[in-house]
């Protein structure tokens, strides 16, 4: 069975480069019943629901924790097909400092000490990275000819802006969530997915 | 051959000058510290400090001194020190002192892309090749990433970046974390090892500079060729 992706938000606050990264995996997924946002906010659920079922409490109350598999990039074990036959996935939603700090590790898996903890790599993905990496996992039964790069670099007009997380590659091109280049560079992110976010309808696909 | 006792000896002089070096840079950020000198005298040692106000390391009336003379003494073990500070004499063009000038302003919440671009353009205007400054952290409360500003020509290999180059490190704790602010200047009035210039020749004298041994190179050719 199809295990159900689960993004546990950790940061104290959703801000825009959060948002087009948890509308990145929503687009990535494209199922609403497949990924869930928990411990939302409340004043975001409107704008999440879009992409995902919204919970305002922790995974760790919602599901029992033997039906749990963690990533978190300090586990020992790999990430394997098998792993995906339990029934939740969870990934912390959290921007990550670099060098990491191992907030995952703090703030998930070390309040959940009967749930599976898996590590994807020694790469510490972006968000929707990590969902493109579990999605692909899924469709391909294992990791075969999969691509991913260490770090991002954007040019700019003085220099370059560098981004050191990993990012899978998908068509020869790191996959970066739409509108981030924009939104970095300028501040500002594309007035039809500004629009999308702040709408209410639900996305079709 | 040289004994353990002598490598000891001047593997100890240069820990202290680094230790006295990071100490001094972690106490005189405000001071814009730019460096230091240890010098042995017969009697004990001198220290010459550099920072971009003097000021602040000689306090009033010397009571920073008085104090630094006796934390040198029991910290360090530098007996009978004497100190000198001076200030330097281009700040514009050390690396250090920008560094420390971009930490200053990032603590005051001054926004890092404005600041960052200023100090480059000092720089440049102060006469350097070139410049490279890059700040990295949760750069607007977000995910960590680097950002690289650059201008004009800068050396990162060889061993022109011995002498040309100068780097410095600084940091600046802020509300939302570490961040990290690194400054590489290339100074001016050095002569790369590229460097070329073009000299003015008249046509007349064209026909007197040109090679003439040029056969000698082609029997150097043949001796290749057989062996």
């Amino acid at each position: 069975m199809k295990p159900i992706i689960v993004i546990e938000h950790l940061e104290p606050e959703i801000g825009l480069w959060l948002l087009l990264e948890y509308r990145h995996a929503g687009l990535i997924v494209g199922d609403r019943d497949m990924l869930w946002f928990t411990n939302i906010p409340a004043r975001y659920k409107k704008i999440l629901y879009k992409y995902g079922r919204v919970y305002d409490k922790s995974i760790l109350e919602l599901v029992p924790q033997e039906k749990i598999v963690i990533l978190d990039p300090q586990a020992e074990k790999s990430l394997t097909y098998d792993d995906l036959l339990s029934k939740y996935l969870v990934i912390g939603g959290i921007l990550g400092d670099y060098p990491p700090r191992g907030r995952t590790r703090e703030l998930l898996s070390s309040r959940a000490p009967r749930a599976l903890k898996r590590n994807i790599g020694d790469g510490q993905y972006s968000i929707d990275g990590a969902v493109y990496y579990v999605v692909y996992l899924w469709k391909h039964s294992s990791m075969n000819g999969f691509k991913y790069v260490d770090g991002v670099k954007i040019n700019t007009n003085e220099g370059h802006i560098f981004l050191p997380f990993r990012y899978p590659i998908q068509d020869d091109k790191p996959l970066l969530a739409p509108g981030l280049k924009e939104y970095i560079l300028s501040k500002r992110i594309p007035d039809h997915i500004l629009k999308e976010i702040l709408s209410d309808e639900i996305i079709e696909d | 051959m040289t004994g353990p006792r002598v490598k000891s000896y001047f593997i100890d002089y240069s820990m202290k000058r680094v230790m006295l070096d990071e100490f001094l840079a972690n106490y005189f950020k405000d001071a814009g510290y730019a460096g230091v000198e240890l010098y042995k005298t017969p009697t004990g040692y001198r220290v010459v400090i550099y920072a971009e106000y003097p000021g602040r390391i000689i306090g009033r009336r010397g009571s920073v001194i008085r104090k630094l003379t006796t934390v040198f003494q029991t910290r360090f073990g530098l007996e009978n020190t004497d100190i000198t500070v001076s200030s330097v004499p281009d700040p514009d063009l050390n690396a250090r002192v920008v560094a420390f000038r971009i930490v200053r302003a990032l603590e005051k919440e001054i926004p890092y892309r404005r600041v960052a671009l200023a100090m480059l353009r000092r720089i440049m205007e102060a006469g350097a090749v070139g410049a490279e400054i890059i700040i990295s952290g949760k750069l607007r409360s977000e995910r960590a990433r680097y950002e690289k500003l650059k201008a004009g020509r800068i050396y990162k290999a060889g061993e022109v970046v011995e002498y040309m180059v100068d780097r410095a490190v600084g940091k600046a704790l802020l509300k939302r974390g570490v961040y990290g602010i690194e400054v590489v200047i290339v100074k001016p009035n050095v002569r790369p090892p590229d460097y070329i210039e073009i000299k003015n020749v008249k046509p007349e004298e064209l026909e007197s500079l040109k090679p003439q041994g040029s056969e000698e190179s082609g029997v150097g050719g043949e001796e290749v060729n057989e062996a």
